[in-house]
This record gives C-alpha cells, sequence and structure tokens, in this order.
C-alpha cells in the first residue's frame, strides 16, 4: 500500500503542471527568509589575518608545550579529522592520548563539557565563546573570568587565554598545581602565561618563528604574542567558507527538493531560526533543551547548570549559548555534554525530549535532575512545533547544506 | 419488434449501453480506490496546514498582545509555516483532477481530524461511570 501510495503521488507530481512555478515559489521564500535572518557571504564575516602570524599559530596550536605538564596542544581537541571537534561526547584533556573514542579510553582528565568546533570564532560578530558564555562581548566591553584584568578588549583574544590555565583542560590537577597556581586570582594565571611564553621563546622553531612573524627580538616574547598569533590561525584556518546553501542564495545554485524543505521548516514552522538566526545561525543568547546529561557534569554528581555557573542568576539554569551551525553535520557528538550521537535526534530533543526518555534506566537523582531540565525548557515560548520525521531529515539535510570542506587547503 | 440496423451496428450499441453501465457502476468504485491510495498523504496535509493556521493566529495573538522582536520573527516563522496549506490546496487540486468530488474530500477531512477519537472511546469506555 505504501508503495502504491508514493507511485500515485509521484504521478500525480509528474500530472501537475505547476510544479516549477512551486519550486520557484518556494526558492523566492526561503531566499528572502535567509537574507532577512542575517545570512551573508563569508566574506562579509571574514576578518583580516597576518599570513606569517598564521603559521607560527598554526605551529603554537599543534603544541603540546604550551599546556604547563607538556602534554596537550589545542589540537589534541580540535582535529581535522572531526571538522574541528573531537569527536567524543565529554572532552579529554591532560593526560588523555590518542584521537576519538582512543582518548576517551586513554585515562585522561575528563572536561565535562562536549569539545565545542571553533568554525567561524575568528569572524566578525562572532561575540560569544563557550557554552556557557564565559567570554562574551557586550556593550560595557568584555566580560570574563579575568573580570577588570582582561587581557584584550578582543572577545576572541580573552576566549584563547583561558584553556592553558583551566584545571584538566590543559593544566594537570596535581599537588604542585593545586599548592601554586589553583587561586582564584588572575595573577595565578599570569604565573602560568610567563611561564609558557618562556618556553616558546627557548624554542628554536617556535620562537624564531614569532619573532620574525612580529618582526621583534626573540627576548621580547610574551605571552599576548603566542595568543595574538593564534587569533590570526583562526581568523585564517577556521573561517566561514561558501557552503552550498552560500550558492544557493547569492550564485543561484539548486538545492536539492528535501534541502529546500528543509529550509524552509527551518525559516519557517519549525521556528529553528528564533534561536538560530543571524550570520553565524545563533542568537548568542541562552536556552534550555532537555538534552541528557553525559558524565558527571560541570557541577558534578551528573549536573551541569550551565550559564547559571557564569551569572549565578537562577533564571539562566541549565541554558547553555545557541551553538553555530556551520559545519554542524559534521561535529558530532551534540549539546554541551555530547550526549546526542546523531543530528536528526538532536533536533528532535528540541520538541520531544520524552521520545528518548526511559525511566527505568535512570536513578531518582537523574530523573528529578532531568525534571529540572524540562522544565527550564517547557516555560521557553520558542519551543519548536511538532515535526514528523521526515521533516526532520528533511531539516538535517538542510544543516547537511551548511557545511564547506572542513579542512582547507595548505 | 426488430430494429432494422445492421447486425454491427447493434454490437456497437450495445457495446456502448454496456460501457455506459459499467462506467457508472464503476465510478464510485475508482473514487473509492483513489481515497484509499490518496487518504495518508492527504490526512497529512490536512493536519499539517490546520497546525500551521492555528500557529499562525496564536503567533499573531502573542504579537498584538506583546511587540517583541522574538514574536515579530515568530510571526515571520508561522508566516512562512503557512505553505503546508499550500501543500494541501494543491493536493485538494489534484483529486479533483483525479475525479474526487467535494464529499470525498470533506469525508477524507473529516476521517483526518476524527482519526484520535478511537482513542477518545477507549478513554470513556475506561472512566464512565457505570450505574
Amino acid at each position: 500500500m505504501k508503495y502504491a501510495t508514493s507511485a500515485f503521488l509521484a504521478f500525480m507530481t509528474l500530472c501537475w503542471p505547476s510544479g516549477d512555478a512551486v519550486a520557484d515559489l518556494r526558492d523566492a521564500v526561503l531566499l528572502k527568509a535567509a537574507l532577512r535572518n542575517g545570512f551573508t557571504t563569508p566574506e562579509a564575516l571574514s576578518r583580516p589575518f597576518s599570513r606569517e602570524k598564521s603559521a607560527v599559530g598554526r605551529l603554537l596550536f599543534e603544541s603540546t608545550r604550551l599546556s604547563l605538564n607538556g602534554d596537550t596542544s589545542c589540537k589534541s581537541c580540535h582535529l581535522d579529522r572531526f571538522s574541528s571537534a573531537d569527536g567524543i561526547t565529554n572532552a579529554i584533556g591532560v593526560g588523555g592520548r590518542g584521537e576519538g573514542i582512543d582518548r576517551l579510553k586513554s585515562g585522561g582528565a575528563v572536561v565535562p563539557r562536549n569539545t565545542l568546533p571553533l568554525w567561524g570564532r575568528g569572524a566578525k560578530d562572532f561575540r560569544v565563546f563557550f557554552w556557557d558564555g564565559k567570554v562574551e562581548q557586550t556593550p560595557a566591553g568584555v566580560r570574563s573570568q579575568f573580570g577588570a584584568y582582561a587581557p584584550s578588549s578582543d572577545p576572541l583574544t580573552v576566549a584563547v587565554h583561558l584553556p592553558f590555565v583551566e584545571i584538566r583542560e590543559m593544566v594537570v590537577d596535581d599537588a604542585h598545581v593545586s599548592r601554586e597556581f589553583e587561586k582564584e586570582e588572575v595573577a595565578a594565571a599570569q604565573r602560568i602565561y610567563a611561564l609558557l611564553a618562556r618556553r616558546v621563546r627557548d624554542d628554536d622553531t617556535l620562537g624564531s618563528g614569532l619573532a620574525a612573524a612580529f618582526q621583534i627580538d626573540r627576548r621580547d616574547i610574551t605571552f599576548a604574542h603566542v595568543v595574538e598569533s593564534i587569533t590570526h590561525f583562526y581568523r585564517d584556518r577556521f573561517r566561514i567558507r561558501e557552503t552550498k546553501f552560500h550558492r544557493f542564495i547569492f550564485r543561484g545554485a539548486a538545492l536539492s527538493a528535501q534541502e529546500r524543505e528543509g529550509g524552509l521548516i527551518f525559516y519557517g514552522k519549525g521556528r529553528c531560526v528564533q534561536c538560530h538566526g543571524g550570520p553565524h545561525f545563533t542568537d548568542f543568547r541562552f536556552h534550555a533543551i532537555p538534552f541528557p546529561q553525559a558524565g558527571f557534569g560541570k557541577n558534578g554528581f551528573g549536573v551541569d547548570y550551565g550559564r547559571y555557573n557564569v551569572t549565578f542568576d537562577d533564571r539562566d539554569l541549565y541554558k547553555f549559548r545557541t551553538p553555530p551551525l556551520f559545519n554542524v553535520a559534521h561535529t558530532a557528538p551534540y549539546s554541551h555534554s555530547g550526549g546526542v550521537a546523531k543530528l536528526e535526534d538532536a533536533i528532535r530533543f528540541h520538541f520531544d525530549p520524552l521520545r528518548f526518555f526511559n525511566p527505568a534506566e535512570h536513578d531518582l537523582v537523574e530523573r528529578v535532575e532531568f525534571y529540572k531540565r524540562l522544565s527550564a525548557w517547557s516555560g521557553n515560548e520558542l519551543r519548536v512545533p511538532v515535526l514528523s520525521d521526515e521533516e526532520v531529515g528533511a531539516v538535517a539535510s538542510f544543516l547537511e547544506a551548511l557545511s564547506f570542506d572542513s579542512i582547507p587547503p595548505q | 419488434m426488430r430494429l432494422g440496423l445492421p447486425r454491427t451496428s447493434r454490437l456497437l450499441a450495445a457495446a456502448f449501453v454496456a460501457g455506459a453501465v459499467l462506467s457508472h457502476l464503476a465510478a464510485p468504485v475508482y473514487r473509492q480506490i483513489v481515497m484509499s491510495i490518496a487518504y495518508e498523504p492527504y490526512a497529512r496535509l490536512v493536519f499539517a496546514c490546520d497546525n500551521a493556521m492555528r500557529d499562525h493566529l496564536l503567533v499573531k495573538q502573542r504579537l498584538a498582545r506583546d511587540p517583541a522582536s522574538d514574536n515579530v520573527s515568530a510571526l515571520e516563522a508561522a508566516e512562512i509555516g503557512l505553505l503546508d496549506c499550500q501543500d494541501y490546496d494543491q493536493m485538494r487540486k489534484r483529486l479533483i483532477q483525479w475525479g474526487l468530488r467535494d464529499n470525498e474530500l470533506a469525508l477524507m477531512g473529516l476521517r483526518a481530524i476524527e482519526e484520535k477519537a478511537t482513542s477518545l472511546h477507549r478513554v470513556i469506555e475506561i472512566h464512565e461511570i457505570r450505574y
């Protein structure tokens, strides 16, 4: 019967003379909606960068010398293979070995959040960093853990400073570190930065490369130079490039019927655009979606309060920054703790979280935590309405059209 | 009384009458077949359009109450959502083109709307007070 229905519909579609007109209307609606919601060219988002600084920034990005105990680099968790993420649920920081599932099994320190991809982080208008927005551009300046001592007025530069002083991420959690550095003061971070800068100065490749890129004496290298060259690398390597959707909007190329339908749902009845709008497909605001909590969570015991950890405002409980969507189809797993393996399921969690929840699989604390997340989500009027499996598939197909080559030409 | 027509003409006339009777009798069966094949996608579109219209109305009401930018963008999204009603209209016209009449279409629509009626009966069966 199902085949008969499909055959009948296909036949009817073929016999219907106005198919092209309908497609044209839909294309026009999608194009207008995308532009109205801030979609723009990759060039319009690009920020200038120095090739010399980017080249040495890449070396620094890949160097384990920039972790206090010398075993972790930025690249340990931001891999080309996983489209600048790491392909695992919670990140594994210091002590981790290998990539993907091997790293998860290696026994390194668990960083209780999902590694964020880096696409567009160096682009214009990218103003809120990390899952909980712990670095953000505000009208009053950059807000971060550095307080009044922010090392820069550029939020990316401030954000790049942080992983190097994050316990478990790039700093081993041992007695020495606990005694010398684990203090709630900027001066402790600055001591680590000074130590890392000295290592870079002492390294022939990194030191001479950085000195040449900045046209300074090697002895004058500071950690600010290190970070600045990494930000140039971000602007270069992780810049937004042309996607199939760009070609549709700006060059008149065709989308598949499924991609077009997905786009219309995204900008239309799915209301995805209400949070995933703007040039980066994010409103840079914070919303609660009742995703499963994988791992022990930022607050321990399987709990992650999200944005609350930054603002201490109980209205921010369980909220996380809306993730940007370029290359999202290639950066699984999804959500703040990486608890969702498939993109389609990540979409479904926005409107049908109970579909995935089996109370028998959870203990009391986990169940109650889930109810709290559910409660935070259910009060939001911006919720996605009902979507069929076919419609979810179409949205996923549209999101695939926001992909570009993960590994740019060298 | 015998008609003064050649044998071939009599046969043609008989075939014509038989064809007319057969097509008259077969039309409801044909329409029933079209209905049964088209019901599922039609019911889906009936729901989608109804949902889109309700959503549009609710968002308009919310915007009238609170002209916030979130509500403006929600209305824009709901307007695009009304494309589901265009799909519904088109399928309806296609089915008319394929021979269904308003009555059959209304019946299919009603069936779609009342699809959950069986579960309501089940609820009543369980919960009604029996004297």
